[in-house]
């Protein structure tokens, strides 16, 4: 099942596809009315597009200094090859102190590693206390937006969930009294809990310190209530020094949501007095992306959402509709690099509008990296028989003129002698939401000639008449 | 797990991209002329409030985000009065969990009045350094959260902010920006997720003195 059959049971729902539409441009707005009242924006993103590049070009070195930091701080650093290696470290921290009872925050990257399923076959509860991400934890699903977990869930929804798992009144749709029914629930998890597993934003070569932000609160509750603390990091999260943070900050919850800055931002350096850090370094694929030309600046990623917001297939497809773990652009281009075969739809799911580039906060190309995967898939064979049989015949035809004249006639002659029924069938899936235009009585090369002509017995110089009619019709 | 360590270094070194993509730098944001509204706006935009008051007496001038005055004299140990966790000399803590254990709902924790360092123009961010474990616990399990700023407590943007922080010595430090929240249920804001419901900045900003122009 590929993305655009699940797109289809998606978009069966028009009125909970407009509302997803609706509220995702409205984050999009809200973003640009955020960069509106930063007035070197665009030198902003500039900046953090370089200094996550100057990072990718320095990563072992800038680890190295990171490890030497955390470690002088008193923290604990792990290094983990794949997704096995990271559950095993977490699983074996947690084990070796007798932890049963786990606040989670929001992190791609254990999501990624499937580390709530392996913990939770060791007997390990683990709550993820990110409302959004709880709810979709309650309902056993994925996020489905990589910022907004249950963009995906109206309110009804999450009142069905919450009376089914939490002893909520039957038809509460109130999001003010679910969200306080989740808080009390969450409380005395966060009470109880012994342990809480983060993710990281920014991790500080320089300092050793970690970044992470969140609006909620659940990552300092997590981490101040608990003796134990595992940050999980990938790779790419390293910035060199404290002077790159301001930069990249001032993007993240502005790109992301547009609110200046998150609620929470919070410095960790080492462990205090009766407490533990530990940090994992996680690998898991991100070094052979590296070595990728074409898609590697991918790794440049602050995972913002923005991309998500502003996509005009995202915002009508959903998060799900991807299977990955990360969709949306971003998701498009990091997902087929783990497995082009399982994904090879995703470089398809996109309109090359380019919106993408326009709000990345750190000028990741994506329009240009969907459009090299199309190459890769195209060069290894992986678009379906019917594409590449397509795609061939259209070779064959524009590559010579008279088999495009001798087509394109056949083509008008035939849609105007047809049914129009018939040739709406033909030109499926494109007329499934839309009707055909109408067909021009002759060709573009016809009505050309014909302009050209009335110039010259005008006297008038062919050139710019030609700019100045309807040169892109036909 | 050394050997993972090994592994991925040298993986990161083999692979090694060159961009060419080179740092221009900054110019930082200067102070607005208007920051003491700017500072107003983006504290308001993300929930909270602010007050500026003259330091002597401001804790009658201030208004509280509980129904009793913190400083109320008390009533036994009654919940007509506010459980209270401050740092600040002048107002006492009292309550439950005063002596630093944990609040929980069966001791619940009205009011954390804590000392900011400064505050941030251009997004209403307060930096804080709690002194203390339970400091940092009081800012997030109380119901209101109070942050009092002093003397010269703004800077324009996170640039200068960082200029005034030391990382490489700091075990732990945060930007509170209004209180807790959460549009996690149909992008439906709402106040108070899982940490305090409110967040008031208090300045305490002496008025200038006569012949000397605005301090703003």
């Amino acid at each position: 099942m590929g993305h655009v059959s699940r797109a289809r049971a998606f978009v069966a729902d028009a009125e909970r596809t407009r509302w997803h539409d609706q509220a995702l441009w409205f984050v999009r707005a809200k973003r640009d009315a955020a960069a509106d009242l930063v007035p070197d924006w665009e030198a902003l993103r500039s900046e953090a597009a370089a200094i996550k590049r100057e990072a990718l070009e320095r990563l072992p070195e800038l680890w190295i200094e990171f490890e030497a930091q955390a470690t002088r701080a008193g923290a604990v650093v792990h290094w983990a090859r794949d997704a096995e290696e990271h559950n095993a470290i977490v699983a074996r921290l947690l084990r070796e102190r007798g932890v049963t009872r786990v606040v989670k925050s929001k992190s791609m990257l254990t999501e990624e590693c499937g580390l709530n399923p392996h913990l939770e076959r060791q007997g390990i509860e683990v709550v993820d206390t990110d409302l959004g991400e709880r709810i979709v934890q309650l309902r056993s699903e994925p996020p489905s937006h990589i910022v907004m977990p249950a963009i995906h869930l109206r309110r009804g929804e999450v009142g069905e969930t919450f009376a089914r798992t939490m002893g909520a009144p039957e038809g509460l749709d109130d999001p003010d009294a679910l969200t306080a029914l989740a808080r009390h629930d969450l409380r005395a998890r966060f009470l109880a809990a012994e342990a809480g597993i983060t993710g990281v934003n920014f991790a500080v070569a320089e300092t050793g310190s970690l970044v992470v932000v969140s609006n909620e609160g659940n990552v300092d509750l997590g981490t101040a209530l608990p003796k134990l603390h595992i940050a999980c990091v990938g790779l790419e999260k390293i910035v060199p020094a404290k002077r790159d943070l301001p930069v990249l900050l001032r993007l993240l919850a502005r790109s992301a949501t547009g609110q200046a800055i998150s609620a929470y931002t919070s410095h960790f350096r080492g462990a205090s007095a009766g407490r533990e850090l530990h940090v994992v370094i996680v690998d898991n694929g991100r070094s052979r992306l590296l070595a990728e030309p074409d898609f590697r600046e991918a790794l440049a990623c602050i995972r913002c959402g923005a991309c998500l917001n502003t996509c005009p297939v995202y915002r009508r497809s959903g998060g799900h509709s991807y299977g990955t773990v990360i969709p949306g652009p971003i998701g498009s281009v990091l997902e087929p690099a783990r497995d082009l075969v399982a994904h090879a739809e995703l470089p398809h799911a996109c309109t090359l509008c380019g919106s993408c580039a326009e709000v990345c906060p750190v000028r990741i190309p994506l329009p240009q990296q969907l459009l090299a995967w199309r190459g890769v898939l195209a060069a290894r064979g992986l678009h379906p028989r019917r594409r590449r049989l397509a795609l061939r015949i259209a070779a064959e035809i524009l590559s010579r003129p008279t088999a495009l004249r001798l087509v394109g006639g056949l083509g008008r002659a035939l849609a105007r002698a047809l049914p129009e029924s018939l040739v709406e069938q033909l030109a499926r899936p494109w007329t499934r939401e839309r009707a055909l235009p109408p067909l021009p009585a002759a060709s573009f090369q016809t009505l050309w000639k014909r302009r050209q002509a009335t110039a010259r017995e005008r006297g008038l110089p062919a050139r710019s008449d030609a700019r100045e009619g309807d040169g892109d019709a036909g | 797990m050394s050997n993972a360590r090994d592994a991925i270094l040298a993986q990161l070194a083999a692979k090694r991209p060159a961009f060419g993509r080179a740092r221009r730098g900054l110019p930082s944001p200067s102070m607005p002329p208007d920051a003491e509204a700017v500072l107003r706006a983006r504290i308001e935009a993300a929930g909270g409030t602010l007050q500026i008051v003259p330091r002597a007496g401001w804790i009658e001038r201030i208004a509280w985000p509980v129904a009793e005055h913190p400083a109320a004299p008390g009533r036994g140990e009654g919940r007509s009065s506010p459980s209270v966790y401050s740092t600040l000399p002048e107002l006492a803590s009292r309550g439950p969990g005063a002596d630093g254990e944990d609040w929980t709902d069966g001791a619940p924790l009205d009011l954390a009045v804590l000392r900011g360092a400064f505050a941030v123009v251009e997004n209403g961010a307060v930096w804080q350094v709690p002194r203390a474990p339970e400091e940092r616990r009081a800012a997030l399990l109380a119901e209101h959260l109070v942050l009092v700023i002093e003397g010269d407590a703004l800077v324009a943007s996170l640039h200068q902010a960082y200029e005034r922080i030391d990382l490489a010595t700091l075990a732990f430090g945060w930007f509170l920006c209004g209180p807790s929240k959460t549009a996690d249920i149909e992008q439906a804001l709402v106040l108070g997720a899982h940490g305090p419901r409110s967040l008031s900045v208090v300045w305490l900003r002496d008025p200038p003195m006569p012949g000397k122009g605005a301090t703003a």
